[in-house]
């Protein structure tokens, strides 16, 4: 990998708390002008290794490049890594101004110069007028954007966000996620992004990481993330799946036959290693399973009976016995008739079952 | 706006017709604190005419003792104020050893009666001071305001603390870390952010140590020598001379001060809070200082540290020695004394238990009606209850001497005086407890006992008063810590029946018996500390904790 196009590397990083291992030999490269998410449920270890590369810990091993330097044991304040708190933490005693300016301040910039770029972030930000309040005068969705504007005002090329949109509610949390993708990718900047919301993490990154249990599961474009996860933690966490167990048949020209308990289902070949007699999990979204009541022709085509179903709006997401196995399918575009009843029939083209080979019982918790 | 208020004020006191209970609980209440509380506070100050007010500006002893007071005053509290940040600093922000030890110092005063470190000062400095007479080899006056200002630092400091801790425990470290984050260093953060976030735990540490200091009678009598203050002028203008006159317009002159740091500390310190809020997000440990810095903050706190254990070390050491200075060999007839002075020791727990009951029985329902109930009094029932707060001890011993020596109630010389002055100046500890006890509590636990059928008074029984079981024992135990250990309120009004162990230590220190005197201190201390540990133990198991 070339080091030049990288903004952050970090290499074999670990970093324990007395018995808690909170990062255990994580590596991870950033390239600039990215935006690049870290996923996962809460204790992974994302926000300490957000943390990490703001120099807020010192790592116990392992290294981390800032723009080509190695950044181990230099403070916080030598880092530009300027961090979007998920509470702000704007300071209470200073105004609006105060606040977004403090960076300036310890630059010692000319107080001309500092009110222009000041009043340049305001507007970008939309706070115009409000530079005299307090943070406590301001809403939650203002204080947000003062820390924005606080962070980036000095125009460093890196951002990093520490779950910032998680004090706002839905409709905003959607409008500024975007916003904040437009705004990354007109900067240029390289942005470091923690969540534990998959959906947020697909709709704004140009990669995630999913992190478990203080390791890295997977790296990847949302696409893969999503599709082509690697083991069955990444797919749970991403979205909802059905797992299938089965065991490869037969191969037969580009396609895998694979045997799960009673039904048997064709799955492209593509790159899997897998040979016959192998034992694989399907992995296979609710969305890519067509549902309709007529018995369909073809391959991949099984029957089940409808238990529960749940309208969502965008969809009626139902679960259907198909005895020996379970299956959730989301229909997206339901018919006029309303909700589906009593034995319908599904189908699922082969091309989007993915497989995983089988994990042993203790990997899956 | 004014006259809107006094109708609303109108209209809930007339909503009170359907709730006699609680009508007749505000009537009692009034009562009790306007004839034990307010009533002795105008007895004072109306005692003496406006000619003899004058006195304190022409005649020059008085005259000097309020501007020694002043200056005391201002000197001890920032000393106070200090020390106390950086023991607040030290034990909320930095990782050092012996931080355990650095918060058991600031327990230890809280249960010390209130001269025992200008006791143990002469023991260590005085002319048969261990440290002056036997490892220096010299002789110097102690007495006066260098020692006294090293005393009230060293007494009241941990007030100050206790303030302070709270307030930078409760400042969020993310607003540091934002700053370091933004290219601030350690020296920008600490003026930048910690400071003026600190600033009203700061000043509000100030204002108490003030106070305090002001107040106090037990250091300056013993300590002082000439160097003599309104309190100490008050006490001999009574006990030497029986004037009451000048004795009230001295008092007087310290009340008012007292007053305006305690109204200036509730009104303008209490707005200016940025207790920050903490939500989801954990807060990080302490950003690492340079380790010379670090250090230093630490050895000044050791510094400090070993200076309170060798004060109450030399007590110990007093307490089993012959006569200090002259004869150290170990003896036991120190305690033999202290024995024979049980009667003492027995009134200081009687009066001291039952006060503090009694201020806790009172305090209860009186926070209870101003934080739940809208009865157009709560402010004027708020300021009842902290007022005596505010009233330095002195002035309030005076005053119920004052006020209970004839015609309604002629109490002189009796237990209950005693245990009503202890009571009423105890009421603002018990009454804050339980006040922040039922600011914890959340409204909406009596709403669901309301909504699950249950009425006002099983409310009150089934569901608050279990919660505030920790708050409220919690503000006996302080009261009952502060009133065995009390001089100033009952130097006025005890008889040689209802002499108390502070008192006799006071004797005991005045002439010169110091062996006994550490003993009976020790004897008093000891038993303070079995019963704050023996609280601790019984609200721990109930998973709460003391707050001092």
């Amino acid at each position: 990998m070339k080091t030049e196009e990288l903004m952050i590397q970090i290499s074999n990083m670990s970093k324990r708390f007395g018995d808690f291992e909170a990062i255990s030999q994580v590596s991870l490269d950033i390239p600039a002008g990215s935006f690049t998410t870290l996923l996962g449920p809460s204790g992974c270890g994302k926000t300490t290794l957000m943390r990490l590369i703001a120099g807020f810990y010192e790592p116990d091993a392992g290294d981390i490049y800032i723009q080509g330097k190695k950044a181990n044991g230099l403070p916080a304040f030598k880092r530009n890594t300027p961090l979007v708190f998920q509470e702000y933490a704007l300071f209470p005693h200073m105004t609006v101004y105060e606040n977004v300016s403090y960076g300036l301040k310890l630059m010692k910039l000319p107080r001309q110069e500092a009110r222009e770029k000041v009043d340049a972030m305001l507007n970008m930000f939309g706070l115009q007028g409000m530079q005299d309040r307090l943070p406590r005068a301001l809403s939650g969705g203002q204080q947000q954007r003062v820390a924005f504007a606080r962070a980036l005002i000095m125009g460093q090329k890196i951002l990093l966000m520490d779950e910032p949109l998680s004090n706002l509610d839905a409709k905003m949390r959607v409008e500024v996620r975007n916003e904040l993708r437009e705004l990354q990718q007109r900067l240029g900047i390289t942005a470091i992004f923690v969540t534990h919301d998959q959906d947020e993490a697909l709709a704004i990154s140009d990669r995630i990481a999913v992190f478990n249990k203080g390791r890295i599961e997977q790296v990847g474009t949302p696409w893969d993330i999503y599709f082509k996860p690697n083991n069955e933690f990444v797919a749970d966490f991403v979205g909802t799946a059905n797992f299938v167990e089965g065991e490869v048949a037969a191969i037969e020209g580009n396609d895998l036959i694979i045997k799960c308990g009673t039904s048997v289902l064709r799955v492209n070949r593509s790159e899997y290693p897998f040979q016959s007699g192998d034992r694989v999990t399907l992995v296979i979204r609710p969305e890519c399973i067509s549902i309709c009541e007529a018995p369909n022709e073809g391959e991949n085509v099984w029957s089940g009976s409808i238990q529960r179903s749940s309208f969502q709006g965008r969809m009626i997401r139902y679960w259907i016995d198909g005895s020996p196995l379970q299956w959730i399918v989301d229909d997206s575009s339901p018919s006029v008739s309303g909700y589906l009843e009593g034995i319908v029939h599904l189908s699922v083209d082969k091309q989007k079952i993915h497989l995983l080979p089988k994990e042993r019982q203790e990997q899956r918790n | 706006m004014f006259s809107a208020a006094i109708k609303d004020t109108w209209a809930e006191m007339k909503k009170l017709k359907n709730d006699p209970i609680l009508a007749a609980a505000i009537i009692m209440i009034l009562l009790i604190t306007s004839y034990f509380v307010v009533w002795p506070i105008i007895k004072v100050i109306s005692f003496s005419q406006f000619e003899d007010y004058l006195k304190l500006f022409t005649y020059s002893r008085w005259y000097h003792a309020a501007l020694n007071s002043l200056f005391m005053m201002v000197i001890s509290s920032i000393s106070c104020a200090v020390i106390a940040f950086i023991f607040a600093y030290t034990i909320t922000r930095l990782k050092v050893p012996f931080k355990g030890l650095f918060r058991f110092i600031t327990i230890l005063p809280i249960v010390s009666p209130p001269f025992i470190v200008a006791l143990s000062y002469i023991l260590l400095f005085g002319r048969q001071g261990m440290i002056t007479k036997y490892v220096l080899h010299v002789n110097f006056d102690i007495y006066g305001w260098h020692g006294l200002w090293l005393v009230q630092t060293v007494t009241f400091f941990p007030y100050a603390y206790a303030v302070l801790y709270g307030v930078m425990k409760s400042t969020s470290t993310n607003l540091e870390y934002a700053a370091y984050n933004l290219g601030a260093t350690h020296w920008q953060v600490f003026k930048n952010v910690l400071l003026p976030l600190c600033r009203p735990g700061l000043a509000g540490g100030v204002l108490i140590a003030a106070m305090s200091v002001l107040a106090d009678f037990g250091n300056p009598i013993v300590i002082g020598g000439n160097f003599n203050t309104l309190p100490t002028e008050a006490y001999m203008q009574m006990s030497g001379m029986f004037d009451l006159k000048s004795a009230s317009v001295l008092s007087t002159a310290i009340l008012l001060p007292a007053l305006g740091l305690f109204v200036w500390n509730r009104v303008w310190v209490g707005k200016r809070s940025y207790v920050t809020v903490t939500g989801k997000e954990t807060s990080l440990e302490h950003f690492p200082l340079p380790p010379a810095v670090k250090w230093t903050l630490f050895g000044l706190c050791m510094f400090v540290t070993v200076f309170v254990l060798a004060v109450y070390g030399v007590l110990v050491y007093g307490a089993f020695t012959k006569t200090w200075g002259y004869d150290w060999s170990f003896t036991l007839d120190n305690l033999t004394y202290v024995a024979a002075k049980g009667r003492e020791i027995i009134n200081s727990i009687k009066f001291a238990l039952i006060a503090s009951l009694a201020a806790g029985v009172l305090a209860l329902p009186l926070a209870f009606i101003v934080q739940r109930k809208r009865v157009g009094v709560n402010r004027l029932l708020d300021f009842l209850a902290i007022l005596p707060g505010a009233v330095p001890g002195v002035f309030l011993g005076l005053g119920f001497a004052m006020a209970f020596n004839g015609q309604p109630l002629h109490l002189a010389g009796t237990s209950l005086l005693m245990i009503l002055a202890l009571m009423v100046w105890n009421l603002p500890t018990c009454y804050s407890a339980c006040l922040a006890g039922l600011q914890q509590i959340s409204g909406a636990l009596e709403e669901a006992s309301f909504n699950l059928g249950a009425s006002n008074m099983m409310t009150f029984r089934k569901v608050l008063l279990p919660l505030l079981r920790g708050a409220f024992i919690s503000g006996i135990v302080v009261s009952f810590l502060r009133s065995v250990t009390c001089l100033s309120v009952i130097i006025f009004i005890y008889s040689a029946k209802t002499s108390v162990g502070t008192v006799s230590i006071l004797g005991l220190v005045q002439n010169g018996e110091w062996g006994s005197a550490s003993a009976f201190t020790i004897v008093l201390i000891s038993i303070a500390f079995i019963v704050l540990v023996s609280a601790q133990l019984f609200l721990k198991k109930q998973g709460r904790s003391i707050e001092l």
